[in-house]
């Protein structure tokens, strides 16, 4: 004995600590930005906007970590230097963007930009001009993303003069507007109109691209959807005459501003060769058909050429202005990351078998009149078994599925239904690969349940893939009906939105008009926080302060000093589980609620409040939409449920999992069919739900379950009578109150 | 009130005695490992999971048999010792002669089991303990209002760190396990029962991660596991403060305390990773950590 | 004098798979001062390992005072009665000197008081307080054969306790084992030094290889000089 341990020891002692404790986020990404507004014209018409357009584009970008070099009104010198600087810069670093808006004119298919002291009497003077190539090569640099942005086009005056210096048969080769950038590898070229045609000034301080640009590029959201945000603004905006045009090609997933929870995004199923898409796309990039395309999509959609090919679609159908087909969120795909647990996935995409892939709005009808004998359909509980979830999910959520199947069996007793379970162990890429292993080799048809947020996008992503169908019930993001929606997901029982909503209005129309907010620090806790505090303030509230704690902090002393101090009426907990747990129970012990400050747990579940304690939780408010006790139907309900789960309540999650599975065995028996991931669920949306536990209700257009949602206080421990017994009902929210607008959610199903 | 770098001196005053309290557990706890590690050269990976056994053994004492907290200050920590000794007796004393590692990897394999099973039987979500009525409520100190349980809990902490303290460096048992430390064979062969000692020893520094845990529970929500977020930090502070040595984890885990605390006014994102930090530096600066007597 | 109070029989020990001593056999009676000579790696230390039960595995037969101690555990055989004063001596460097002197237990009644030890050792109780290895080499052998004399221990083992000291203290220690001698206290000492030993010892093995190879009597010291040479390499 004796401390002979030595080096390696303390060498390996250090390495696994560091591994437990690795949680520190990517902040050494380095950005730079070259940002140019040219209005004030020498020899051509002046523009008002650009030097607006390019400090507020400059601000912008600043606040989102980039070095900026801005440079406003410049002349040849003024834009050489300025471009020579941005060069240097981008060569160091991983993130580059050059954002141009002022005059640009076209010359033999190559596009050049104007400085203020440009002149055009003849091809010479086009020297006084700066090459977009060149600017282009420069952004290039970057290790990790380029970005090129021209908001330019307008009425190009300097044209006129040159088509008349060179002689009319050569003044064909100056056309109005720029020729298509070429676009190469690992870039993203965003133009303010399409090849060819101009662009307005507009009427405000900015152009209406720009304006557009601003309002999305705070946003947290991946940077591809971001760009088309602002392409869709703007056709929107200039009543869908100038459609911007967008070109992305990179690989991976980007954010400006933070990631989503919790971690790694969903790796998709390994691509098809690339080499064998890349040909293949170099032949029909170019073309006009739809069809095509749409088959060239059902081929190759999970690369990044059907990213591509998808954009391209969707240009098409703008421009020939028909009825816009939903569209599947173009996300580029993730390089295949090894499984670590489960088996590799090894399938294709596999193209679903008789259906186009770009879906159209009305849902195909089956081609059989019976239910084939031979088919099973066959469910998967994708949940939390062992960790931190599974008393919100888990076997209680295996338990419901159960009796869904047992009385969808009393009313169609010949389709013959089985139930697999599997634990996702809140980690995407397992979630991820256990479902395409479930819709590949055991032929899943349908999975429900899924508590985590960053395993539910990841295995909806999956789904939509495979054209399967997905239930949310344990997950809270509401971007599953929002930007990452999609024809194969239906979220049902709760979302951040519905909880921020109900939870903090009520709070704040029964007098805590002032907030302070503690926040869990990663994506999930600042939504949390984002949601509430828009509600907070919409109804005549105050956000005083905020302070953002790690995740899984077991002391929040701390913490909860600062919100003392701040004297704020209402403390908002932007956190969830043990964070959640902890604060509640910290917070009595510093007698904070005995102070005249109250609590609002923004995310508490019935089993957190059996955590708690009564003695500790009552008084706090918060919203489920199902409560065990609320009613008879609900009780008959339980009872069944704890003949499995004897001595546990179940909670809204589990109900919902009950539900959701007995709506979809309702429509795969009304279609007759449970093959089209993408029909069943369109017949789910179709069929009004009416069942034993949610009531009456509606799936909407983009896969929100909508159904009234219930604020209720925590009892305290003299008024509960029996076990089980938490909750007065304090208020009931209607469903056409409770969830977000369908219009606010920017899920592309949701538009037309 | 005046302001120190841009916080008020009120601010500044609570968060450090916050901290100060933060640090007396991290005392306790280190405090157990430090005795196992330098007495027994184990490194006792499951002693997050006797912890939250602590913890659970207050609640389980509370539900099943009505003994409050005060009882289960005593009676946990006995129990879950008990444990200990039988882990001790039944798998560790076969590792005492092989590399380190086997003995980490044997302890990390418990922790997950202990976890793993608790977490079967009791679910996720967490059991309720409450703060004993005694030490409700709390005193307004003027620049903060400090909870009367974590007056107890530096109290406790002080007491029982002395104690330990004194028991290895000033009396004759812990001058046995010391030399025991230095030389097994010959300290055994004055006719001091060796393995019995090694065998109460790790007895001992469990039953210390199960006092913790009794103290933890009225205050951290009590379950399966919350040993093991507080593990990392506290194999952190003992490899700061030297492992082996007694006054090292100690003072490192008051210190670390307060450091934290710090960091909690001024970047409270960091928080978490401040002390990981430090240990990076320290292992550099000092291999054997700040107090600990090298090779 | 009827049963000697150490025998040792067909002595075998192995360090791990080297097979280190082969049949030892050798008697002490009470009251005696009994020396093992022989070079080194000759298996003296080995044997003194092996009679206290500290050796990686043994075989063969230990009777002390009657009884077989060969299986029994190190500790076991300390509360026996035997005690060890080890090669390089032992001492705790975790341990202050006053520790160190008070660490053995007392296993039977009888021992040398602390007083008396310090009579014996007169520096032990000017550095009490000092960490046990600040001593010099002499102080920390007196300290290394005083803590055993607290003891009670009736046999003592001393391995080697002139190694490295200067004459003067080697007289000292010569003149304390006489006086244990008359004490009444039995020792088995090993030695590489047959002229002190001759200052000591009343009989003489002679080891060489892991096995006793010859045996003589204080009396024939003289008349074998050369033959010890050549057994000593000196």
């Amino acid at each position: 004995m004796g401390f002979r341990g030595g080096f390696r020891l303390r060498l390996a002692l250090a390495i696994l600590l560091f591994a437990g404790c690795f949680s520190v986020p990517a902040l050494a990404e380095r950005r730079v930005a070259l940002v140019v507004g040219n209005g004030a014209y020498k020899n051509a018409a002046r523009l008002p906007n650009p030097k607006n357009d390019a400090e507020d584009v400059a601000a912008a970008l600043k606040r989102g970590g980039f070095e900026t070099i801005v440079g406003l009104d410049l002349d040849k010198a003024g834009m050489d230097d300025a471009t020579a600087r941005f060069a240097r810069a981008a060569r160091e670093a991983d993130v580059a963007i050059f954002y141009y808006s002022g005059h640009a004119m076209q010359f033999s298919g190559v596009n050049y930009l104007m400085p203020v002291d440009a002149r055009l009497t003849d091809e010479t003077d086009l020297r006084r001009m700066v090459r977009v190539d060149d600017i282009v090569a420069d952004v290039q640099q970057a290790k990790n993303l380029r970005i090129m942005v021209l908001d330019s086009c307008r009425d190009n005056p300097l044209a006129e003069e040159l088509k008349r210096s060179i002689g009319r048969t050569r003044a064909a080769a100056v056309s109005r507007g720029l020729a298509k950038i070429d676009s190469p590898q690992g870039m993203i070229v965003a133009y303010s109109t399409q090849s060819g045609r101009t662009a307005e000034d507009g009427t405000g301080r900015n152009s209406p691209y720009t304006t557009a640009f601003l309002k999305h590029i705070e946003a947290t959201d991946e940077i591809g959807t971001v760009f088309r945000r602002v392409s869709a603004d703007v056709y929107e905006g200039t009543k869908r005459t100038q459609l911007p045009e967008l070109s992305l090609s990179f690989i991976g997933e980007f954010y400006l501003r933070g990631r989503p929870t919790p971690t790694i995004a969903a790796p998709s199923p390994v691509p098809t060769p690339v080499n064998e898409a890349a040909s293949a796309w170099s032949v029909i990039q170019n073309t006009t058909s739809q069809a095509v395309l749409e088959d060239f999509i059902r081929q190759f959609g999970g690369t990044i050429y059907g990213s591509l090919a998808r954009a391209r679609l969707d240009e098409l159908k703008k421009s020939l202005v028909a009825v816009a087909a939903p569209v599947a969120p173009a996300v580029p795909p993730q390089l295949a990351q090894p499984a670590k647990s489960a088996p590799p996935v090894q399938q294709a995409v596999v193209a679903p078998p008789t259906r186009p892939s770009a879906p159209s709005a009305d849902a195909p009808k089956p081609a059989v009149g019976v239910f084939p004998a031979s088919r099973t359909v066959k469910i998967g509980v994708l949940s939390d078994m062992s960790s931190l979830y599974a008393d919100l999910g888990g076997p209680g959520s295996t338990a419901a599925a159960k009796l869904a199947i047992a009385d969808f069996a009393q009313t169609n007793p010949e389709i013959k239904v089985e139930l697999l379970s599997s634990d996702h162990q809140n980690k995407p890429d397992i979630g991820s690969n256990i479902a395409s292993q479930w819709f590949d080799v055991d032929k899943v048809d349908m999975i429900v349940d899924t508590p985590n947020s960053g395993v539910a996008l990841a295995v909806s992503q999956v789904t939509t893939t495979k054209n399967k169908v997905f239930i949310v019930s344990g997950a809270a993001s509401s971007d599953l009906t929002g930007p990452r929606c999609n024809a194969n997901t239906v979220h049902w029982t709760y979302d951040t939105w519905m909880l921020a909503n109900s939870t903090a209005k009520a709070v704040v129309k029964t007098g805590g008009n002032s907030w302070f907010f503690l926040t869990a620090d990663y994506a999930f806790g600042h939504a949390l926080e984002r949601d509430t505090a828009a509600v907070v303030e919409k109804n005549g509230g105050k956000v005083l302060n905020k302070v953002r704690h790690p995740l899984n902090t077991s002391d929040f002393s701390s913490f909860l000093l600062q919100a003392q101090a701040s004297k704020a009426k209402v403390i908002g907990l932007a956190n969830a589980g043990g964070d959640t747990l902890n604060s509640i129970k910290q917070a009595a012990e510093f007698g904070i609620v005995k102070g005249g400050q109250s609590l609002a747990g923004l995310l508490i579940f019935a089993s957190d409040v059996n955590a708690l304690g009564l003695a500790t939780a009552q008084g706090l408010v918060l919203t489920e939409s199902w409560y065990w006790d609320a009613n008879d139907a609900n009780r008959a309900w339980t009872k069944r449920w704890q003949t499995e789960r004897p001595g546990k309540f179940p909670n809204m999650v589990q109900a919902g999992v009950y539900a959701g599975t007995l709506h979809y065995l309702k429509s795969v028996a009304a279609l007759m069919s449970a093959t089209d991931g993408k029909a069943v669920v369109a017949k789910m949306k179709e069929t009004p739900t009416d069942d034993p536990l949610f009531g009456k209700g509606t799936v909407r257009a983009d896969g929100r379950k909508t159904h009234d949602v219930f604020l209720f206080e925590v009892k305290k421990p003299s008024e509960s009578k029996y076990p089980g017994d938490l909750y007065k009902l304090r208020a009931t929210i209607p469903a056409s109150e409770a969830f977000r607008p369908l219009a606010e959610g920017n899920c592309p199903l949701a538009r037309g | 009130m005046f302001e120190i770098f841009g916080i008020p001196s009120n601010a500044l005053f609570s968060q450090l005695l916050i901290g100060l309290i933060n640090g007396s557990f991290y005392a306790l706890l280190s405090l157990g490992l430090a005795v196992i590690f330098g007495m027994l050269n184990i490194i006792n990976f499951s002693h997050g999971a006797q912890y939250m056994m602590g913890a659970f053994v207050a609640y389980l004492l509370l539900q099943y048999s009505g003994l409050n907290y005060w009882w289960a200050l005593i009676v946990a920590p006995i129990l879950v010792g008990l444990t200990g000794v039988l882990i001790e007796r039944l798998l560790l004393q076969w590792l005492y002669k092989l590399d380190h590692l086997y003995g980490l990897l044997l302890t990390f394999g418990l922790a997950l089991i202990i976890e793993g099973v608790f977490r079967n039987y009791f679910g996720a979500s967490g059991l309720p303990y409450q703060v004993p009525d005694a030490l409700r409520g709390g005193t307004n100190l003027g620049f903060m209002f400090l909870p009367n349980y974590r007056a107890w809990v530096i109290f406790i902490s002080l007491v029982v760190c002395f104690g330990t303290w004194f028991v290895i460096e000033r009396t004759k048992l812990g001058s046995n396990l010391r030399a025991a430390t230095e030389n097994p064979t010959l300290v055994r062969a004055f006719g001091i029962n060796v393995p019995r000692m090694i065998t109460l020893t790790y007895g001992f520094g469990v039953a210390l991660a199960a006092l913790a845990g009794v103290m933890a529970a009225p205050i951290y929500n009590v379950s399966p596991q919350m040993g093991a977020d507080l593990i990392i930090v506290v194999f952190a502070v003992v490899v700061i403060g030297g492992m082996g040595s007694i006054m090292g984890a100690i003072v490192t885990g008051f210190g670390l305390g307060v450091v934290e605390g710090l960091t909690k006014v001024f970047f409270p994102e960091a928080s978490n990773t401040v002390i990981f930090v430090i240990m990076a530096i320290v292992l550099l600066i000092r291999p054997a950590g700040l107090f600990g007597r090298g090779t | 004098m009827s049963e000697p109070m150490l025998k040792v029989e067909q002595l075998e020990a192995w360090y791990g798979e080297s097979h280190v001593l082969h049949g030892v056999g050798l008697e002490i009676a009470e009251g005696e001062v009994v020396t093992l000579l022989g070079r080194n790696g000759a298996g003296k230390t080995t044997t003194l390992k092996s009679i206290m039960g500290i050796v990686g595995r043994r075989a063969g037969s230990v009777t002390f005072e009657g009884k077989e101690t060969i299986t029994r555990t190190s500790d076991a055989i300390a509360r026996a009665g035997i005690a060890l004063c080890p090669e390089e001596r032992g001492i705790f460097a975790s341990l202050d000197v006053e520790e160190n002197l008070l660490l053995p237990p007392q296993v039977r009644p009888g021992g040398l008081s602390v007083e008396q030890i310090f009579e014996l050792f007169p520096n032990l109780r000017e550095r009490l307080h000092s960490q046990g290895t600040k001593l010099s080499g002499g102080e920390q052998q007196m300290l290394a054969i005083g803590r055993i004399l607290r003891t009670g221990a009736r046999l003592l083992l001393l391995d080697e306790p002139t190694e490295g000291l200067a004459p003067v203290i080697i007289q000292q220690i010569g003149k304390t084992i006489r006086m244990l001698k008359t004490r009444g206290f039995t020792i088995l000492l090993v030695e590489q030094n047959f002229r002190f030993a001759q200052t000591v010892a009343d009989r003489y093995y002679v080891m060489e290889h892991g096995r006793i190879i010859d045996h003589m009597a204080n009396a024939d010291i003289e008349a074998n000089v050369g033959k010890l040479h050549e057994y000593l390499g000196v």
